[in-house]
């Protein structure tokens, strides 16, 4: 196939289109899920044409696993999703594509000009067992490995970080850590409360890799650590995701993953605004488990490029089943998003938090990666629109003891909610729908999941 | 129909895309960089970050010099974060992002080799250069 068209106006959209045609081929000739869904008979026509297909939910893949799959053999490596968003999902990949994989990105690194005084980064990987056998794929950098799940890891991470290695051609201090943004915060608290100091390490990135972690938080922890912070957007089911390079900025996505915005409610795609992102993986990097169009349950803010070409950028706005949207004739608008309501809510001391990794140090330090406590709920009329948004809270100190301060912190979350939604403050302002904050003590609500 | 590309030309294309994507990737880096220099100013804001670190109570200390090295590090960071795309795509099992992420236990998964954009680091270095100068101007 011709890989050389100079039909359009970027080589992203020239290499998303090519793969996205062998993606659709590969699928209606091996999986009996996409056979019936995506029938040969109807003409595809490359990126253009990638909207009119059908969504793929998460449901679907569960409900026709052993249908879905491309390659009817034993998976040559087995993911998963953690099931905390529902039932357990297992993802396979076959020798193929880990294959095509390894071979893709060495050719990719091969034949790149290195300098050869260029030095190969030290990275430092904090492990995770909790989504399978990662996906090997060949890299420029040296990684060492170590985990944070008790104080002996992370005392053996904090060696990793001193230690000055001699390795030939690498960087002589680890120079980034990748990792969790759960075990980040938890290196990190564990650190503090140790008394070390991060920034004395040569550390000067430090790469999350999932979870959902504030702009505030973030540039918290740069300067804790005088690194510059990157996340990472991803997730299991499809290969590929998107970087977000310093705080705050928006996630721009992997060539080699096609995403979408569209609206919830109507299911059209969006030029700009909110949406839920789909996100389409490609062949021959997924083979054994394709997803064409999946339907990630992810509310972003879709950022049009400035010049003509230009791919779009998203803000990540939180899950669409934890924040509460509504449809407009404009579009869908936000009432209170996960996202924000998070960041809202963490800036405040008062609200009561869970540790996590409890005795890797102080249950107060353990809080840096924790979850707070808090529950979100709305009631509808027959209509579909909401009338009533229930906020409940639990505070460190039981509220009654101190109505003052629980008042102020009620105007403070009130104010906050509605400088980020407009349609919230109006819809309040008119009396068509009642903001409720109730306060309780800790232990009377669970820590909230932004999952 | 045949499911293969040839691998050298896929790769080129890929790099072509690589080159777009470190360039939108650069531009948002550089309004950051730009935000902090006009709301703050860059020594407020290197003076922060050093505050908070050592515990040096007063602005006041900030010498010119440690805006200087923040800058430093920015620009560094700058280079060596295409490396952590790499890392990052190797942790495809991680179930990242704010979605699943947001939690707890999402999205770690990291390979022991990473990479992807280990390619685009080296393009990263090329452009430090001017990203060094964009910042000396600060």
């Amino acid at each position: 196939m011709n890989l050389q068209s100079t039909e359009f106006k970027t080589a992203t959209a020239a290499f998303r289109d090519k793969l996205l045609r062998l993606t659709i081929d590969w699928c209606r000739e091996n999986s009996p899920f996409y056979q019936q869904r995506l029938p040969l008979a109807a003409k595809f026509d490359g990126l253009q044409s990638l909207h009119a297909l059908p969504l793929l939910r998460r449901e679907d893949i569960l409900n026709n696993h052993s249908e879905f799959l491309c390659d009817a053999g034993p998976p040559a490596s087995v993911q998963y999703t953690t099931g905390t968003t529902g039932t357990f999902l297992p993802l396979y990949r076959n020798q193929a594509e880990l294959a095509f994989i390894e071979q893709f990105y060495t050719a990719n690194l091969q034949s790149r000009n290195i300098a050869a005084d260029t030095k190969r980064p030290l990275h430092l990987s904090l492990s995770s067992a909790y989504h399978g056998a990662p996906t090997p794929i060949p890299s420029a950098s040296y990684v060492l490995s170590a985990g944070v799940y008790d104080r002996t890891q992370a005392n053996q991470a904090v060696n990793l970080l001193k230690n000055t290695f001699s390795f030939e051609g690498v960087e002589k201090r680890v120079s980034g850590i990748v990792g969790g943004d759960l075990a980040i915060k938890a290196l990190t608290a564990f650190l503090m409360d140790e008394g070390i100091d991060p920034s004395e390490f040569a550390v000067r990135n430090l790469v999350f890799t999932g979870g959902y972690t504030s702009t505030k938080t973030k540039n918290n922890l740069a300067k804790i650590w005088k690194a510059t912070v990157v996340d990472r957007y991803s997730l299991s089911e499809v290969f590929g995701g998107a970087t977000q390079p310093t705080p705050g900025a928006p996630f721009s996505f992997d060539i080699e993953v096609i995403p979408e915005v569209i609206d919830p409610f109507s299911l059209k795609p969006v030029s700009s605004g909110v949406g839920v992102l789909v996100l389409t993986s490609l062949y021959p990097f997924s083979q054994m488990m394709p997803v064409i169009r999946y339907y990630t349950g992810d509310l972003v803010e879709k950022v049009p490029g400035k010049e003509d070409g230009e791919e779009f950028v998203v803000h990540l706005l939180g899950r669409e089943r934890r924040s509460i949207i509504e449809s407009h004739s404009h579009g869908t608008k936000p009432l209170v998003l996960a996202g924000n309501l998070h960041e809202t809510l963490e800036a405040l001391p008062d609200v009561a938090a869970s540790p996590r990794y409890r005795g890797l140090a102080s249950d107060l330090a353990m809080e840096f990666a924790g979850k707070l406590h808090y529950k979100i709920e709305n009631e509808t009329q027959k209509n579909g629109q909401t009338n009533a948004i229930n906020i409940t809270i639990g505070l460190r100190y039981a509220p009654w003891i101190y109505p003052e301060r629980t008042a102020s912190i009620a105007t403070q979350i009130r104010r906050q909610l509605y400088q980020a939604s407009d349609t919230l403050a109006k819809r309040v302002k008119e009396g068509s729908l009642s903001l409720n904050l109730n306060f309780v003590r800790a232990e009377q609500v669970p820590p909230f999941t932004m999952k | 129909m045949e499911n293969t590309a040839p691998l050298d030309q896929l790769v080129e294309l890929y790099q072509r895309a690589a080159k777009e994507r470190q360039d939108g990737l650069m531009k948002f880096v550089l309004e950051a960089v730009a935000e902090h220099s006009t709301a703050e100013g860059a020594e407020a804001f290197a003076a922060e970050a050093m505050k908070l670190a050592s515990n040096e109570a007063a602005i006041a200390e900030t010498s010119a010099a440690e805006a200087a090295e923040a800058g430093v590090a920015e620009a560094t960071a700058f280079a060596a974060q295409e490396f952590s795309v790499a890392e990052a795509m190797a942790g495809e099992a991680a179930e990242a992002s704010i979605a699943e992420g947001m939690a707890l236990e999402a999205g770690e998964a990291i390979a022991a080799e990473a990479g992807i954009a280990e390619a685009l680091s080296m393009k990263a270095a090329e452009t430090s250069q001017t990203y060094n100068a964009f910042l000396s101007k600060l």
